[in-house]
């Protein structure tokens, strides 16, 4: 009988000259390659607090790769030791507006239904006028809202949400009703045509719709060395709070977004293919040794799945994130609108962009490239942030941007995340959401 | 293309009924596509055709889109970004509502305070706004008052100079400590000595905890080094937050974020409360994320600790959290939050409960959100509680009458400083409505003899022989003491004070040997004795007063360790009955902590 592998492993250990320890706590994180290269996966095993975490690249549930790393650590009979009783500590469930009944599923109804619990929205919407409001608009709106609760649409729940927010203010803005009103169109096209079996454009329906893809569908990057540039986060009326990181690749400039659902209820379902997230301070440097990544357009999704965190950047990687800007208005525009192309609606664009000066107006900063070309603040959609971004720009040297262009109108303007200033403390990326 | 975008713009808006036949017809041809019907015949509008027209129209208008070029500037002051935006884009309404916010956030009474402040020349005045001013105010003030310390004042006397950090020194209160340590730190003299040791004693820890954070994230470190820190180091961070480097300001956001996240209720309650004296800007999103997902208790230290952040980030948060406030706890800290930034919406919430029937810490709650949403109208409402058995609840109401700054309060004021556990407060209170008084130029001869400060009326001296006995009974036990005899110290100790009962000495003495050897409540006891006979030796020398902080928490730790929540309680009200202006500030703030987390674990209990 051949010799099993993990024999092997120790023999090649103990050749190495070493005895074992009399504990594992040294031990951080296990990667194990299964299979071969072109058809084999990753198994990483990480800790986590007091437990371990347990992922493959290939994403599906129950998969051999996994088996063979059970058979490898010697795991070879079923699960039929009796295990400890776990009693999970459920937090009492704060007051939300969706009943708890409707709530239990967090299972994702299929494209066709969304696409017609949206239109209905839709016409209800324009057949009342968005800005008139009416009890029929509202009730349609808690519908699709209890519809979706929990399930992985997020792309959706966020024009959702921002459109429910928007109804619900005393005085909701035109500009923002008619920029909702328009992306729910274009999601509903994009659904209909893919119930309808007509392809999508690729990444469209997960930034449009959303889902959590299979680890397997996704492409696997090994030694990235990331820069966290930006952070955004919204509560959402179905169940969690968005978080978004924003990473740029300081060897290619290329950004990345990870998107976690954070659970803000309690009956919130976790696990299945949802992405956990990552953890460290802001602003970080990763050292990604194994990622995940989503196809689609810039920023694209990004799962870390075996990462060492540096809780500051490197000089060197701020310089190298400066020269990643765009640096000029028009290069801007251009990239807004081929994002525009590709999605089918104008669709907030995740830009660095390096201004040549700030021009500030009655204390209102404005940034202006080289030729004078001006893109302002998007004040009207956020004016707390705008307005801490000002507090920051008059005290030191602007050096970068971080933010999502928008379409106000008939200009962009850009809502700013983060900046990148050079301070009497040096140059800081300072985080504004 | 404009006309016809509009027509269907106004139809999404306003409804269906806007976008009659033609305008429909018109909105097509814009498109280029061909007329689904006959002139004269066309179909009613549906949903559909004005949402897909909608989607159509708005893309073509986003393609012709171009960047916009700064327009010629004017030279003069009146330029302004609405004027930008008109140029650029015509007014509409987005732009009304944004420029309404602007101008909220301009009316923040942190730029008023600045603008009163730039008005004082005279070093007193902005001392007495250091006294009596809010919150900003007191900032403004300060950092003026730092040009004159430092050279820049002209005319400014070294003489002056000096008497102006003494009294700088006594301003040390509650949010402003640290920035006064920082000022008089560069100033020569004791009281920039003393400042220069605070501030170095925080910077050592800080220096630490960058150490630690960088060790945890390599893996070095367990635990989170931040949570790690006993309670006294916590609010050391806290108070001294805002002169972190980045890196471990970076962590203490990620700290709130996971502890919020993984809904550790404890211990993030523990953490932010900490920064109950008001945090750095770099910390905003991560309180404000606090303030949005935490259980009530983190909701309400997070809601204390903005309002004392001047960041136009923060009364928007203030603003949606008061909308959602769930519990009375809640909806009163966020109103008295909101109304330090100048929003007086939770006002008549703060009113309704102040009442005799509320829980006690409603009212403390409410009483402390009065110091920012209270006027001179509420005096009358407030001062019967100086009279309240609960001290606690006495010294809210006396902090509160000084907010007001109202000469109506004086009277009461000057009767509660007869009761000793209220005095420094209500002599606090005074100097605070003097302060305001005077520079308003309306300060009142004073109604009732104030009693004499600091220590009680000492009694008939004891005799001569005594004393002298006394104080040979104590160099006896200092010299057990340098020999390490503690216990042969002790018990010399102890009859030098049945001799001679106002030596200082062996009380200190005792107090430390008794604490060195658990002995708490013997400790505290020695220590009282000593605060009795003479409270301004003991507690105007900082170490002295820090000693007394540390000795009072490591007691009410024991009595809550045992169950004894309501002696813990009494002794920490009585802690904060002391003057304790010359102690560190974090000690301070780690006293007032402690009350509060004793006071609701009594709470529970009962």
């Amino acid at each position: 009988m051949a010799q099993r592998f993990a024999e092997q492993a120790v023999a090649a250990l103990r050749a190495l000259g070493a005895t074992a320890a009399p504990g594992d706590e040294a031990v951080g994180s296990v990667m194990v390659r299964v299979g071969d290269a072109e058809g084999g996966a990753l198994v990483t095993l990480e800790r986590a607090g007091t437990g371990v975490r347990a992922a493959c690249t290939c994403g599906r549930p129950g998969c051999e790769h996994v088996a063979s790393v059970l058979a490898l650590l010697g795991a070879t009979a079923p699960a039929s030791v009796p295990r400890p009783p776990v009693v999970p500590t459920v937090p009492p469930p704060r007051p939300t507006s969706v009943p708890a009944a409707a709530r239990a599923c967090g299972e994702r109804p299929d494209d066709a239904a969304i696409a017609e619990r949206l239109r209905r929205l839709l016409e209800v919407l324009v057949e009342d006028g968005a800005a008139v409001g009416s009890e029929r608009t509202d009730a349609m709106l808690a519908e699709v809202v209890r519809f979706l609760y929990a399930t992985d649409a997020y792309g959706l729940h966020r024009v959702l949400a921002d459109l429910r927010r928007e109804i619900g203010t005393a005085r909701p803005s035109p500009d923002r009703l008619l920029r909702a009103v328009e992306l729910l169109e274009a999601t509903c096209l994009v659904l209909e045509r893919r119930a309808g079996g007509r392809p999508v454009e690729p990444g469209v329906y997960e930034l449009l719709v959303g889902r959590d893809r299979p680890l397997g569908e996704l492409q696997t990057r090994e030694d990235l060395t990331l820069l966290e540039v930006a952070r955004n986060s919204a509560r959402t009326p179905f169940g969690y709070r968005r978080a978004e990181r924003f990473l740029v690749d300081l060897a290619t400039g290329a950004r990345y977004t990870e998107l976690v659902a954070v659970a803000i209820e309690a009956d919130f379902p976790a696990g299945g293919m949802r992405y956990a997230g990552s953890v460290g301070p802001f602003p970080r440097r990763v050292r990604a040794d194994l990622a995940a990544v989503e196809p689609g357009p810039s920023p694209q999704r990004i799962r870390l799945l075996q990462y060492h965190v540096e809780p500051e950047p490197h000089a060197e990687d701020l310089r190298r994130l400066a020269s990643a800007a765009v640096r000029d208005v028009g290069a801007l525009y251009a990239e807004f609108e081929a994002l525009a192309e590709q999605v089918g609606v104008a669709y907030p664009c995740f830009v660095l962009f390096a201004p040549a000066r700030v021009v500030f107006l009655d204390g209102e900063a404005t940034l202006v490239d080289a030729e004078d070309r001006v893109l302002p603040l998007a004040r009207a959609v956020a004016p707390d942030t705008c307005a801490a971004a000002d507090r920051f720009l008059t005290r030191g040297r602007v050096e970068l941007v971080v933010g999502h262009v928008l379409l106000l109108r008939r200009m962009l303007a850009l809502s700013p995340l983060s900046l990148l200033t050079d301070s009497p403390r040096g140059e800081r990326l300072l985080r504004l959401r | 293309m404009r006309a016809a975008r509009d027509a269907v713009e106004r139809a999404v808006l306003n409804g269906l009924g806007a976008l009659g036949p033609e305008e429909l017809a018109a909105a097509r041809q814009a498109l280029g596509e061909a007329p689904s019907a006959p002139a004269g015949e066309e179909t009613p509008a549906t949903a559909h055709d004005a949402t897909r027209l909608l989607l159509a129209l708005c893309g073509r208008v986003r393609r012709e889109v171009q960047p916009p070029e700064l327009p010629a500037q004017d030279t003069d002051a009146t330029t302004t970004l609405e004027r930008l935006d008109a140029a650029l884009v015509g007014t509409m309404d987005d732009e009304r509502l944004a420029a309404a916010e602007r101008e909220a956030l301009r009316r923040h009474p942190a730029r008023a305070a600045e603008q009163r402040v730039a008005g004082l020349r005279e070093p007193r005045d902005l001392l007495r706004l250091v006294t009596g001013g809010s919150t900003w105010e007191r900032r403004a003030a300060v950092l003026r008052l730092e040009e004159f310390l430092r050279g820049d004042g002209r005319g400014f006397a070294a003489a002056d100079r000096k008497a102006t950090a003494e009294a700088l020194e006594l301003e040390r209160e509650g949010a402003l400590a640290r920035e006064i340590d920082l000022v008089l730190a560069a100033v020569s003299g004791a009281p920039g000595g003393r400042a220069r040791a605070r501030v170095a004693r925080a910077q050592k820890l800080l220096e630490r905890l960058e150490k630690d954070v960088r060790r945890f994230w390599d893996g070095d470190l367990p635990e989170d080094p931040v949570v790690a820190l006993d309670d006294e180091a916590l609010a050391t961070l806290g108070t001294f937050a805002a002169d972190a480097p980045d890196v471990v300001v970076g962590h203490l956001g990620e700290t709130l974020r996971r502890l919020t996240a993984e809904r550790d209720a404890t211990t993030l309650e523990r953490v932010v409360s900490a920064l109950a004296l008001g945090a750095d800007e770099r910390l905003v999103p991560s309180l404000l994320r606090v303030l949005q997902d935490a259980e009530v208790p983190a909701r309400v230290h997070a809601a204390r600790s903005l309002a004392r952040v001047d960041d136009p980030r923060v009364p928007a948060a203030l603003r949606k959290a008061y909308r959602h406030a769930g519990t009375p706890d809640e909806q009163v800290a966020l109103a008295g939050a909101l109304a330090a930034h100048g929003d007086r919406r939770g006002a008549g919430a703060v009113l309704d409960h102040l009442g005799a029937d509320q829980p006690p810490h409603v009212l403390e709650l409410a009483l402390e959100a009065l110091v920012a949403t209270g006027e001179p109208a509420n005096v009358g409402r407030v001062i019967p509680f100086l009279k309240q058995g609960r001290v606690s609840t006495a010294r809210a109401a006396a902090a509160a009458l000084g907010a007001f700054g109202d000469g109506a309060a004086l009277e009461a004021l000057e009767q509660a400083g007869s009761r000793a556990e209220l005095r420094p407060q209500a002599e606090r209170s005074l100097a605070q409505v003097r302060a305001r008084l005077d520079l308003a130029g309306a300060l009142p001869p004073s109604a009732v003899p104030r009693p004499a400060k600091g220590d009680t009326p000492r009694p008939a001296r004891t005799r001569l022989a005594a004393r002298a006995v006394g104080r040979l009974y104590y160099a006896l036990g200092l010299l057990w003491l340098g020999t390490g005899r503690r216990v042969a110290a002790l018990g010399a100790f102890e009859l030098a004070v049945a001799q001679h009962p106002y030596l200082l000495g062996p009380r200190l003495a005792r107090a430390r040997i008794l604490l060195r050897r658990k002995e708490l409540e013997g400790a505290v006891e020695s220590l009282r004795g000593a605060i009795r006979v003479r409270a301004a030796t003991v507690l105007q020398l900082p170490d002295r007063a820090n000693f007394v902080i540390r000795a009072y928490l490591r007691y009410a730790d024991s009595c809550t360790a045992s169950g004894r929540h309501l002696r813990a309680l009494e002794a920490l009200d009585e802690l904060l009955g002391y003057d304790l202006r010359f102690a560190d500030v974090d000690l301070r703030l780690e006293a007032q902590r402690r009350r509060e987390f004793v006071a609701r674990d009594q709470r529970r209990e009962e």
